[in-house]
């Protein structure tokens, strides 16, 4: 067994992605730096007299140019140092430390539900190709696709938390403060993002899993008089599951994107809501230290999908050309 | 698109009639969309700005055909002129898109190597780059307005498109008509938009279509963070905002401009699926 071609493409992601990370970072630094009234009036207030504004733009090096502030950043963080927030003085690398598990709670939550929904969803729709099963299922993904996440949202705080009273509409508790009682309060955040990413993967896994029902090796089995549940499940499952492998891994991108929204509905203090407070409130190091996480993440989550790969399809793992 | 039509006549006739009813469904209510948004000062509709204190959340009723909002300004009217931003941006970035992403991908195709590394290394930073964050850092830099938020969720879609369009222009490019047009001598601008580019329409088209729904979704998260228009100027993603704190007393405030975006985008996912059946012919034939 060669790991061979394998080891070479994750080596030349590894590469590629780190180009990512700079780049990204890079990226917002250039779009953070237009944003308008610069850092030391946003902190001063429209009070400040020009000599505040001047000595605190000395203090806080806005002064030198952007190439060597971006330079300076990056050095710091590679040593894990991302620098203060312009707002409360407070540590970026601290407050990311604290708010960063609550962003991956809820991810991985999401991905928990979601994939608990479409897996099962995908299958049958795939099973019962153009029955009523599969029409309902996709008209319920066509109409998932067509809301924005916070109206999913608000209609769920409606019905489950306004009308029945099942679940708080907004607000987090600490796993700290008990691990039911925070799982209570990450229902609806986490359900919302799951419905919103529903119809993306319970479309691709039935698309996947129609083509592979028409290949041989399923007429084999089904010949040999296996049940419909080891043919689907046994059989046909891992194969038909690559896209939407690749997928969960790209979405990280999306779930970010969706949890900025959705901790900003539901007041959960994840680094979604952060970064959205330090856009409001002008704080670059705070918007530069969560775009470098989350590109961070990208990077890592993509490498594991990379991998995941191998486990997946065997012709992946030898360096065979499908 | 005929041929097919014609190879396959007996392709559940029953079925066939269901899909057009659904795509008649989805013109209708986009035309009428359409057609009040773009009417809408002359047509004699309620001011949107203009508040009434005497009728404050109020139901649907005749003088307020969708009710009215809790400064008492008409939500019909809202729903109307939020119409306006909505489609507006919708069309101009799904038009940015299209036009700067389909050139960078028909330029990384055809030539590869060092432009095509470049340019989709440069796309593959902006599609890693979670979209709706990178729309917020351009819109609360440059103000919010329609023109830029629509520049902002533009540039967060040309990535998509310029890969649809180099994987296409990359199965096209050594194509027997391509191969015959460079042997004939044909100029490069004439191989690139005579020969390529109208057989990259219908991917890009049929994308496009569905990015619509997208932007209007995209263009209702950033009402929502409240960085689109600026109030009193109506946004449906700004409408379901403000009147969020209402919602346990008065849902209706809430969802009737919910119900109005839901349903201009469904119907523009259901033209979508449409158009995507109509060129997509592997999908088809399944």
């Amino acid at each position: 067994m060669s790991f061979g071609p394998a080891m070479r493409r994750i080596r030349s992601q590894i590469l590629t992605l780190i180009a990512v990370v700079f780049a990204a970072t890079a990226l917002t630094f250039a779009v953070t730096e237009i944003l308008p009234g610069d850092a030391a009036v946003a902190i001063l207030g429209d009070t400040a007299t020009e000599a505040d504004i001047q000595s605190l733009r000395q203090e806080l090096g806005l002064e030198r140019p952007l190439v060597v502030r971006y330079a300076d950043w990056l050095g710091n963080a590679i040593t894990g140092d991302l620098g203060r927030s312009y707002r409360t003085r407070e540590s970026i690398a601290v407050m990311i430390g604290q708010r960063l598990p609550v962003t991956i709670e809820l991810i991985i939550l999401t991905q928990i539900i979601a994939l608990g929904l479409a897996v099962p969803a995908g299958i049958i729709a795939a099973y019962r190709n153009r029955s009523g099963v599969d029409h309902a299922l996709g008209s319920v993904s066509i109409g998932l696709l067509s809301m924005p996440a916070f109206v999913i949202g608000i209609g769920l705080i409606y019905t489950l938390s306004v009308a029945l009273g099942w679940f708080p509409a907004s607000g987090y508790v600490r796993p700290s403060d008990g691990i039911i009682a925070n799982l209570h309060s990450m229902v609806l955040p986490a359900l919302t993002l799951a419905l919103a990413e529903f119809p993306v993967y319970m479309r691709l896994l039935r698309a996947d899993m129609i083509a592979t029902l028409q290949q041989d090796f399923i007429l084999v089995a089904r010949a040999k008089g296996l049940g419909v549940r080891d043919i689907l499940i046994g059989h046909a499952l891992r194969p038909s599951s690559l896209s939407l492998v690749t997928v969960i891994g790209i979405n990280l991108g999306r779930l970010v994107g969706g949890a900025v929204i959705i901790e900003t509905l539901f007041a959960i203090p994840g680094i979604g809501q952060m970064l959205v407070n330090a856009v409001y409130q002008h704080d670059h190091f705070a918007i530069q230290g969560v775009v470098l996480v989350v590109a961070t993440g990208f990077v890592l989550i993509n490498l594991a999908v990379d991998m995941a790969y191998a486990l997946l399809d065997p012709r992946v793992r030898h360096g065979v050309d499908s | 698109m005929a041929s097919i039509a014609d190879v396959t006549p007996i392709a559940r006739p029953r079925k066939r009639r269901r899909i057009e009813l659904g795509v008649s469904l989805a013109l209708l209510w986009m035309a009428l969309v359409i057609i009040l948004a773009v009417l809408a000062p002359y047509i004699g509709i309620q001011s949107p700005d203009e508040g009434d204190f005497t009728e404050v959340l109020s139901l649907p009723s005749a003088a307020h055909w969708l009710g009215t909002d809790s400064l008492g300004r008409d939500v019909f009217a809202r729903a109307i002129y939020g119409a306006q931003v909505s489609l507006t941006v919708a069309l101009g970035s799904v038009g940015i898109g299209l036009v700067f992403g389909g050139t960078l991908g028909l330029i990384a195709g055809y030539f590869g190597r060092w432009p095509d590394r470049l340019l989709m290394g440069a796309m593959t930073v902006l599609l890693c780059f979670p979209g709706i964050i990178l729309a917020i850092a351009l819109v609360s830099s440059l103000g919010p307005s329609v023109g830029n938020v629509t520049f902002a969720i533009g540039v967060i879609f040309i990535p998509a498109f310029a890969r649809i369009a180099r994987a296409n222009t990359l199965s096209l490019r050594s194509r027997e008509f391509v191969l015959a047009a460079q042997a004939l001598g044909a100029r490069l601008p004439r191989i690139l938009m005579r020969e390529i580019l109208p057989n990259l329409m219908p991917a890009l088209l049929s994308y496009a279509v569905v990015m619509l729904g997208v932007a209007i979704l995209a263009e209702a998260a950033l009402g929502f963070l409240g960085l689109s228009v600026r109030p009193p100027q109506p946004s449906w993603g700004g409408m379901v905002a403000t009147e969020r704190g209402n919602l346990a007393d008065s849902p209706h405030a809430v969802f009737i401009p919910a119900a109005v975006m839901f349903l201009t985008v469904l119907a523009i996912n259901w033209l979508g699926e449409a158009v995507r059946r109509l060129f997509d012919i592997k999908a088809q034939s399944l």
